[in-house]
């Protein structure tokens, strides 16, 4: 049972096509099938990987563009008048390490913070603005640590955060870096908190040149003061991947810890009790198919002998920061010390928190 | 001009393939906080971390 549809092409477009799909080495496949290559996610050239990549950065661009660009041009003006986390970069100690904190369910599991917060680490903490609550009330404070707080997120409650008891208690002292399409009140928040603000770009579209967000937003932070310069990270997508890049390049660290930084769930919880992520797993859904399991897999860690769960955004924010250690590993140690999840391969060393802090606390 | 038909196979009820439900699940699970972006560049950092922008 078919329809047909009448269309017309000019000679020119239709050689063009035919010339893709000749090079694309689609010439004895029906035009239905190039056609599809052209337009799915799962063209020959993506893996799994890739696939998800492409969707979710998809989703994300157009489910987050607005808020960012609209938090940003609020945030001009202080971006104008407060610190640039450039300032940072002029305390860099090479010599130094850092520990990043996430909020993974093995930093419970392991009762790392009571462990660091009985330790003498001199190096420099940053944690994840999710964490923070949680280090400070651990006894992980200013006056007896180097702390950093980092926010890249664009809603608005993540000012709740600076906005806990604990936090208006100890943020004198703490800094806080902040990306430039974080929400309003969180920069409001922090800094009634007490805590220094160092604002730093979150690239996302720097790829367009000239035509992207990101080159405006530079354009318009340098309206005021042609000098003032504001250093871009990668995200990785994560705000966890996010301290991680910070911890080398604005604080200059060159061996990296890091604990909560799971990417996973625990293997023993089910995939009914996890909302994580906000969205519940679709009702219905064989979780036995190929589909389901290349989209929630199980991960082995076979450098803690464990396994844990990943759903898709975990996937995509582990293969990120997998891929940036990877190009990083000549000149930046990382070291997991989570002891858990499914952080690990090449350039990456897994080792526990005590040996971490014995090795590398300077 | 070329001229031409297209001839649209109605789609029979038939069970998604196991790329599309794979598809279909990353669609429905979430757009993360922020996201990865892409240079040519492969084999070096540059893409990582820009003094200024």
């Amino acid at each position: 049972m078919s329809n047909s549809i009448p269309f017309e092409l000019s000679e020119k477009t239709y050689n063009k096509l035919l010339k893709i799909k000749n090079e694309k080495g689609l010439s004895k496949n029906t035009w239905d099938e190039f056609i599809n290559s052209l337009i799915s996610y799962g063209n020959e050239n993506n893996t799994n990987a890739k696939i998800i990549e492409n969707i979710i950065r998809k989703n994300a661009i157009t489910y987050w563009y607005e808020s960012w660009v609209r938090n940003f041009s609020i945030n001009l003006t202080n971006i104008w008048n407060d610190k640039s986390a450039q300032d940072l970069i002029h305390t860099k100690n090479h010599y130094t390490s850092a520990l990043i904190i996430g909020r993974g369910p093995s930093i419970k599991k392991f009762n790392h913070l009571k462990l660091l917060s009985e330790s003498n680490f001199k190096g420099s903490i940053v944690c994840t603005d999710g964490s923070l609550p949680d280090v400070l009330n651990a006894g992980i404070t200013p006056d007896k640590f180097n702390l950093f707080v980092v926010t890249i997120d664009a809603q608005e409650n993540q000012k709740s955060l600076y906005e806990h008891p604990v936090t208006l208690q100890f943020g004198k002292g703490i800094k806080c870096i902040l990306s430039t399409t974080a929400h309003p009140t969180v920069h409001n928040a922090a800094k009634n908190a007490g805590m220094d603000v160092f604002w730093i770009h979150t690239l996302f579209d720097h790829e367009k040149g000239k035509k992207s967000f990101n080159q405006i937003q530079g354009i318009m932070t340098r309206a005021k003061n042609s000098e003032k310069k504001i250093p871009a990270i990668q995200t990785g997508a994560n705000v966890g991947t996010s301290a991680w890049v910070i911890a080398w390049s604005i604080l200059g660290c060159k061996n990296i810890g890091m604990i909560g930084i799971d990417l996973g769930y625990d293997d023993d919880i089910s995939w009914k009790n996890i909302r994580y992520h906000g969205n519940p797993i679709p009702e219905n859904i064989d979780m036995n198919s190929s589909a389901f399991k290349k989209a929630y897999p199980t991960v082995h860690n076979p450098d803690y002998g464990c396994n844990c769960k990943q759903d898709p955004l975990f996937q995509y924010y582990c293969n990120a920061l997998k891929e940036f250690i990877q190009k990083t590993k000549d000149k930046i140690n990382t070291i997991n010390a989570t002891e858990g999840g499914a952080l690990f391969g090449d350039g990456i060393k897994c080792i526990t928190l005590k040996e971490f802090l014995q090795n590398y606390n300077f | 001009m070329i001229k031409g038909n297209f001839k649209i196979e109605k789609i029979v009820q038939e069970e998604r393939s196991d790329q599309e439900l794979f598809e279909d699940l990353i669609a429905q699970s979430g757009v993360g906080s922020n996201m990865v972006f892409r240079t040519t560049k492969k084999d070096d950092d540059d893409e990582l971390f820009l003094d200024d922008l």
